[in-house]
C-alpha cells in the first residue's frame, strides 16, 4: 500500500507540473468569469438607465437582471464543467494508475444496474445513474467502484375542492455514493448480507434482537460471537454455515475496523461469490473545487486519500489471500 | 363455562402449543447443527484418499507417515456412519496435518497442482468445519437459553429437555503454539 511519502514523490515527479497547468487554467477561467459579470452588471446598470430615461416601467429591470445572472451561470458552468473534465482526464487516471497499475478509471461510466441489483442491498431503482467507474485488478483481485445515484419514484394523487384530480411524482433516494465489489477469496453459495444495526442500538440487545429475528425479508438472522461486531451490524443469511464461514472471527474485526476507518454506515453482501459495499457519501471525491486553489499537495492529498481508502478495501478486508480453492 | 373462563383456556392452549414447538424447534435446529459438523467432518475425511495418492508418488519413502495415515484410514472407515468421536476426529487431522507438514521438504510435491488444489480443499473444510462448529455452538446456545429461561424451563422441566454442551477445545488445544 502507498505511504504519505509515497505520495508526496509520485506529486512532485509526475503530476506537479499538471497541477501547475490546471491551477493557471482555472485562474484564466475564473479571471474571465469575473469580466463577464463585470460585463453584465454594467449592462444591466446601462440598461436600467436607459429605462429610466425612457420612462420604461422600472419592472423590466427584474428580468433583465435575472437574464443577466442566468447567463452568468451557464457561462459559469460550462467552465466548471471544462475545468471538471480536464481534471479527471489528467489527474485522477494518474493517480489510480500510481495507487495500483492494474485499475482503470472511466469518468462518464459507472457500475451496472444488474450489478446493483444482483447485491440484494437496495430495492430495484427506477432511476439509476453514476459517474467515475474505477475497475480492474488489484494483484489477485477483480474490483470495481463508482459513484452510484438510485432513486425510486412514487405517486401521489391529490383531489382538490373542484373535484379535479393531480398526480404528483416524487422521487426518493435508494443510495447515493460509493457502490463498491469485489472478487470474494472464497467460494460459497447463498446470500448473506451485513446490515448497519439500528434496532439494537434504540431496543437494546434483547428487544432489538427479538425484533430482528422477525424480519424474514433478508433470510435467517444470524447471530454472530464478535460482540463489537454485533454492535455495529446485524446479519442476515440464507444459511447459517456458509455465512460463518464467510464471517469469520478475523474477517468480523477487519469489517469493525474498516467502518471505523471509513467513519460511516457501510452495508455489504455476500453474493454469487464476491462482496458488495456501499457506503454512503454526499461528498463527490472525484470532483475537483472549482473556487479553490488547486496545486496544493493538501489539496490533492484529499483526493489520494479517499481513492487510497476504497481501494485500500481489498488489503483490509485480506481479498488478496488466496489459500483456499478460488 | 362462560367466555372468560373458555378465553383463559385458550390463551393457556395455545401458549402451551407456542411454547412446546419452540423447544422441540431449538433441539432441532441443534440435531441439524450437529448432522452439518459430521457432514463437513466427512468431507475432510474424504480427502484423506486424494492426498494419499498424491503423497505417495512424491514421497513414496516416507512410510511411517503415510502408513499412520493409512491404518487410521481402515481403523475408522466402520465407525464414520455412527459418528466420529472428537479424540478419532483429532488423530486422522494429526495424521493429515503430519504428511502436509513433512510435505513442505519435497519442492517437486509442493509446487504439484493436485497437492496445490488438496491444500486448498483441506483449507476450505477446516474452515467450514470451524464454521459448521460455530453455528453447532449458537444452536446450542439459543436452546440452553429456551431452557433455562422462564417460561420455557417450566415447559423443558416437563418435557425433560436438558442443557447441551457446546463444542470446546481441551486444556492442551487452549496453550499458546510454540513454532520450533
Amino acid at each position: 500500500m502507498k505511504t504519505v511519502s509515497d505520495f508526496q514523490a509520485f506529486y512532485s515527479n509526475e503530476i506537479r507540473e499538471t497541477m501547475r497547468s490546471l491551477e493557471r487554467y482555472r485562474k484564466g477561467a475564473l479571471f474571465c468569469l469575473l469580466k463577464t459579470g463585470i460585463l453584465l452588471a454594467f449592462m444591466c446598470v446601462a440598461l436600467g438607465i436607459y429605462f429610466r430615461v425612457r420612462t420604461v416601467p422600472g419592472a423590466w429591470n427584474f428580468p433583465v437582471v435575472i437574464l443577466a445572472l442566468i447567463i452568468w451561470a451557464v457561462y459559469c458552468d460550462r467552465h466548471r464543467k471544462t475545468f471538471t473534465h480536464r481534471f479527471k482526464a489528467l489527474v485522477i487516471p494518474e493517480m489510480i494508475r500510481f495507487i495500483h497499475p492494474g485499475l482503470f478509471y472511466l469518468p462518464d461510466s459507472y457500475t451496472g444496474i444488474d450489478e446493483f441489483k444482483g447485491s440484494g442491498l437496495f430495492r430495484s431503482p427506477d432511476s439509476y445513474t453514476g459517474k467515475d467507474h474505477v475497475f480492474g485488478c488489484m494483484d489477485r483481485t477483480n474490483i470495481s467502484f463508482s459513484i452510484v445515484d438510485a432513486q425510486y419514484r412514487t405517486e401521489e394523487t391529490h383531489t382538490d375542492n373542484d373535484g379535479n384530480t393531480r398526480t404528483e411524482e416524487r422521487w426518493h433516494i435508494i443510495f447515493r455514493g460509493i457502490f463498491f465489489s469485489a472478487d470474494f477469496n472464497k467460494w460459497f453459495t447463498g446470500y448473506t448480507c451485513v446490515l448497519p444495526d439500528r434496532t439494537k442500538k434504540i431496543f437494546g440487545y434483547t428487544i432489538g434482537s427479538f425484533f430482528q429475528s422477525m424480519s424474514r425479508s433478508r433470510g435467517q438472522l444470524i447471530k454472530l460471537e464478535d460482540p463489537e461486531f454485533n454492535g455495529h451490524f446485524v446479519v442476515y443469511g440464507s444459511d447459517q454455515v456458509t455465512a460463518r464461514y464467510i464471517l469469520t472471527p478475523g474477517l468480523m474485526k477487519r469489517l469493525v475496523d474498516l467502518r471505523q476507518k471509513i467513519g460511516c454506515r457501510i452495508s455489504l453482501s455476500f453474493s454469487g461469490t464476491r462482496v458488495y459495499i456501499a457506503i454512503p457519501t454526499r461528498y463527490d471525491i472525484f470532483e475537483p473545487r472549482f473556487f479553490r486553489k488547486i496545486n496544493d499537495p493538501k489539496v490533492v492529498f484529499t483526493y489520494f486519500y479517499y481513492l487510497h481508502l476504497i481501494t485500500g478495501i481489498v488489503e483490509d478486508l485480506n481479498l488478496n489471500t488466496r489459500i483456499w480453492n478460488k | 363455562m362462560d367466555f372468560t373462563s373458555l378465553l383463559i383456556s385458550s390463551i393457556s392452549i395455545l401458549a402451551i402449543i407456542i411454547m412446546v414447538n419452540i423447544l422441540i424447534s431449538r433441539k432441532n435446529r441443534v440435531d441439524m447443527a450437529y448432522a452439518t459438523v459430521d457432514a463437513m467432518l466427512k468431507k475432510r475425511y474424504d480427502l484423506i484418499p486424494n492426498l494419499l495418492t498424491v503423497a505417495q508418488k512424491y514421497m513414496g519413502h516416507e512410510k511411517l507417515v503415510l502408513s499412520t495415515l493409512t491404518s487410521l484410514r481402515t481403523r475408522h472407515a466402520c465407525m464414520l456412519n455412527d459418528g466420529m468421536s472428537m479424540a478419532e476426529d483429532k488423530e486422522i487431522l494429526q495424521a493429515m496435518k503430519g504428511i502436509m507438514a513433512v510435505a513442505e521438504s519435497y519442492p517437486a510435491l509442493r509446487a504439484s497442482e493436485n497437492f496445490l488444489h488438496l491444500q486448498g480443499s483441506l483449507n476450505e473444510v477446516e474452515e467450514q468445519i470451524s464454521a459448521a462448529r460455530r453455528a453447532y455452538n449458537a444452536a446450542v446456545t439459543d436452546y440452553n437459553n429456551a431452557i433455562e429461561m422462564l417460561p420455557l424451563s417450566l415447559m423443558a422441566w416437563i418435557m425433560n429437555y436438558r442443557r447441551k454442551p457446546i463444542f470446546e477445545i481441551t486444556e492442551d488445544e487452549r496453550r499458546p503454539v510454540v513454532l520450533l
